[in-house]
């Protein structure tokens, strides 16, 4: 930039300079063509040196003709005389006159010349007169000082003029020299100026294409990944879409991370993005883009591979089980190894009428179903899913419609101590009674509660309504409510417990609230806080579902759960796995030693019971036991003690 | 009778005078140009003011250096002249009263079409008055004339024209 302001800059002092010499230019011109005019100039030294000579003739005829006195010399006398009166009249007029004019001196001596030359005129007609003759001579005499003047002064004012011309025409030449030179010059400048500015021209076109190429790439790229974005997928699949190969379909697929969203939260969004590029350089491994196949960043933590039809749909397959293996690899993020899992979503083209969009749509259907099979699942899209997604959808309305008072209620599963039956507690079960629907399970609409927000009304339902039915109990049992993470997030949860505690003027030693180890990965610092709040307000936690997730042993000591209860998979297995035997006791020798009550859920049999006895854990909870009960029907149930057990 | 012979005297001494001074001004009848040289016949020419005013006049209005103002002259183009004479050559050398010579290339009489002047704003030419003949180029019309060179050309007083 700075170079073109300069060159400006140039370039127009250059035009001023121009500008000046074209002004100039005509006066020097004018200034030129009159001196050259003068030089050209009728010579005036040839005039009055002629004259000179002329006078002397007349003279010397005048002297031959009184020595020898003939005709043929009056008569050239005559002549002479006649010539050197016409130089008289030139010397009168004309250029010549105005030269004489210019001096007195010098009008003054043509003026005595004319004088003579007039007082003789007479005498020239009779020559033959010779006091005419002297007469003439002596006149003669007396002006042959002024002829000889005035031919000097023609003379010497020739010379003189001519040299103050020279002068002025070397000056003039110099002043033409310089101006051409200081046009060629000019010239040279600007042809230098002209390369100049063609090569800064071709600088910024250069510059200009690199910037061009930089953001079609940019335009086609993700920038944290440079993986293709969005609109190279949406190209590719246009292209790809253009002709129909029923035996050689491409294939979509879409991967989601599993796992990535507690580790952006944990370790930071640098850690998150350094993960995700760790992602996409092993995806660009697994998957060929050089034979049109593009891996690509759709977005967040989604990625889509699109694979042009050139295998078989076991290819693909295998493709994807291989983006899997390669996925799960620890990835170094930050000093740390980070693991993580991902869910893949197929779908084929196999039917002209599919546009890009809709095979995008497929794949997501699938994807869909898979996650809702659970972690690291490779699923196809199959017609069957659309109807699920479309359930789904319809369930999410229906929940959005729904008055939450109304439709959502506690159910009650009693806890009891599994030796004597005797009825500990109850744990409150949501459930959600839709009109037309009819009773929905906590596993179908919990999710989409949680990803509407829905849950946290559902949840200060919950809460109340359980802590009001157990006012109405018969005995004084506790009853313990599930607090998902997502209420954990949203809610303030001492806040909403003081209120529904102070409101239905339930003993906070009858309230336990039971959350799960997933919460503890979200905010560990936050949940003890909550934990130890909870505690102080005189209410129980309990760790729920121990031992599936995310446990670690430092989590028992830090928080000081009051219980923990041993997830029912590991119930389910007693009696059949010995290992699951082993680890029962394990978790129940642990919890005895750090002061923690135990509860196992989860027991069907009577098998299982004993086994969960035999283990050390007195204090249980299953179908053994009873199924989850509405309010007045478990009424029922907590009037008779001991509870029946189910056969 | 002697009255009338004193005024014939008197008039023969007054137009006597007046010729006298201009005792040099040929009448009509006499030679004023001799042309000579390689001309067609080989034989030298001459001309008087009629015999040169036959030939056919042509006009030219000019400032000079020699003369205040624009003069008319009139007189015979020089490529005329040469053509009448059959002048097979390539130059003019021109020999005045005064002695005063100069050239004049053929070319010119051409390109510029000088005439030998007769008259000047219509009175024939003296010697006083730098004649009988003077050769006029059309300063004012062709300025390049202007210089020092054609006004050396310009010679007045004409007597011979030798033909090379």
């Amino acid at each position: 930039m700075r170079h073109f302001n300069r060159l400006r800059l140039i370039l127009i002092s250059l035009m001023g300079l121009l500008g000046i010499a074209l002004a100039f230019l005509p006066f020097v011109m004018q200034m030129t063509e009159a001196a050259v005019d003068r030089t050209s100039r009728h010579d005036m030294a040839w005039n009055g040196i002629n004259g000179r000579s002329e006078y002397q003739e007349l003279r010397h005829v005048l002297m031959t003709y009184a020595l020898n006195p003939t005709t043929d010399g009056q008569q050239a006398a005559e002549l002479a005389y006649e010539i050197f009166v016409s130089r008289l009249n030139t010397w009168r007029a004309g250029v010549f006159g105005a030269f004489v004019e210019a001096s007195p001196a010098r009008r003054a001596i043509v003026g005595w010349i004319a004088e003579s030359i007039h007082k003789i005129e007479a005498d020239i007609a009779h020559l033959d007169d010779d006091r005419a003759l002297t007469r003439i001579l002596a006149e003669l005499d007396r002006i042959d000082a002024d002829v000889e003047q005035l031919a000097r002064d023609s003379y010497t004012t020739n010379t003189e003029e001519i040299a103050a011309n020279t002068i002025v025409l070397r000056k003039l030449q110099i002043v033409q020299q310089s101006l051409i030179i200081g046009l060629i010059g000019s010239g040279f400048v600007l042809v230098v100026l002209l390369l100049l500015q063609n090569r800064l021209l071709g600088r910024a076109h250069n510059a200009e294409k690199v910037i061009s190429a930089e953001n079609a790439f940019l335009a086609a790229h993700d920038i944290l990944t440079g993986l293709p974005n969005r609109n190279s997928l949406h190209t590719a699949l246009a292209k790809a879409c253009r002709i129909f190969d029923a035996g050689r379909p491409p294939a979509v697929l879409i991967i989601d991370l599993d796992g990535f969203k507690p580790i952006n939260d944990v370790l930071g969004h640098k850690a998150g993005d350094q993960l995700l590029v760790s992602v996409a350089k092993r995806l660009e491994k697994v998957v060929d883009q050089s034979s049109g196949n593009l891996a690509c960043r759709f977005g967040g933590d989604e990625f889509v591979v699109l694979l042009q039809g050139a295998g078989s749909v076991d290819a693909v397959l295998a493709t994807a089980h291989t983006l899997l293996q390669v996925l799960r690899e620890p990835h170094r993020v930050d000093q740390h190894k980070v693991s993580i899992d991902a869910t893949i979503g197929i779908a084929f083209r196999d039917q002209p009428n599919i546009d890009p969009n809709e095979l995008i749509h497929r794949a997501d259907i699938a994807l869909y179903a898979a996650k809702a099979k659970g972690k690291g699942m490779i699923l196809v899209f199959e017609p069957e899913m659309a109807t699920g997604i479309e359930a789904r959808q319809k369930l999410e309305a229906d929940l959005a419609e729904a008055d939450p008072w109304a439709e959502f209620e506690p159910h009650y599963q009693p806890l009891v101590d599994i030796t004597s039956g005797e009825i500990l507690g109850v744990e409150a079960l949501a459930r959600w009674n839709h009109p037309t629907r009819g009773m929905v399970l906590p596993g179908e609409f919990i999710p989409a509660a949680e990803s509407s927000g829905r849950i946290v009304e559902i949840g200060r339902i919950m809460i109340e309504k359980a802590c009001r039915d157990a006012m109405r109990f018969p005995k004084p049992i506790a009853v313990s409510v599930n607090l998902s993470t997502v209420q954990m997030i949203r809610m303030d949860v001492p806040a909403l417990v003081a209120d529904v505690l102070a409101k239905t003027k339930l003993p906070p030693s009858r309230l336990k609230l039971e959350i799960t180890e997933s919460v503890m990965i979200h905010d560990a610092k936050g949940t003890r806080a909550l934990v130890g709040k909870l505690q102080t307000m005189g209410v129980t936690v309990s760790l729920d579902d121990f031992g599936t997730g995310y446990s670690s042993l430092s989590y028992l000591r830090r928080f000081g759960f009051d219980e923990l209860k041993i997830d029912r998979s590991f119930v389910g297995d007693l009696d059949h796995d010995r290992q699951s035997m082993a680890i029962v006791q394990t978790i129940i020798a642990l919890a005895r030693n750090l002061d923690i009550k135990v509860i196992a859920e989860g027991i069907e049999t009577e098998e299982q019971a004993k086994m969960v006895v035999a283990a050390g854990c007195a204090h249980g909870q299953g179908y053994l036991f009873g199924r989850p009960l509405p309010f007045d029907k478990v009424l029922n149930v907590l009037g008779s003690m001991p509870i029946a057990r189910a056969a | 009778m002697k009255s009338l012979l004193s005024a014939v005297a008197l008039t023969v001494g007054l137009i006597g005078s007046a010729t006298i001074s201009s005792a040099e001004t040929p009448a009509p009848g006499k030679v004023v140009l001799r042309i000579e040289g390689k001309l067609k016949d080989g034989k030298s020419v001459e001309f008087s003011r009629a015999d040169l005013e036959k030939l056919g006049v042509s006009t030219i209005r000019t400032t000079t250096p020699w003369y205040d103002g624009v003069q008319t002259f009139e007189g015979v183009p020089l490529a005329a002249l040469m053509h009448k004479v059959g002048a097979d050559g390539r130059k003019a050398q021109v020999v005045a009263l005064n002695k005063y010579r100069t050239e004049i290339p053929f070319n010119d009489f051409a390109q510029y079409q000088p005439i030998l002047a007769l008259k000047r704003d219509g009175q024939y030419m003296d010697v006083k008055d730098k004649g009988p003949l003077f050769i006029v180029y059309p300063f004012d019309a062709k300025p390049e004339l202007k210089s020092e060179q054609y006004y050396g050309r310009s010679a007045w007083q004409v007597r011979t024209i030798s033909v090379e």
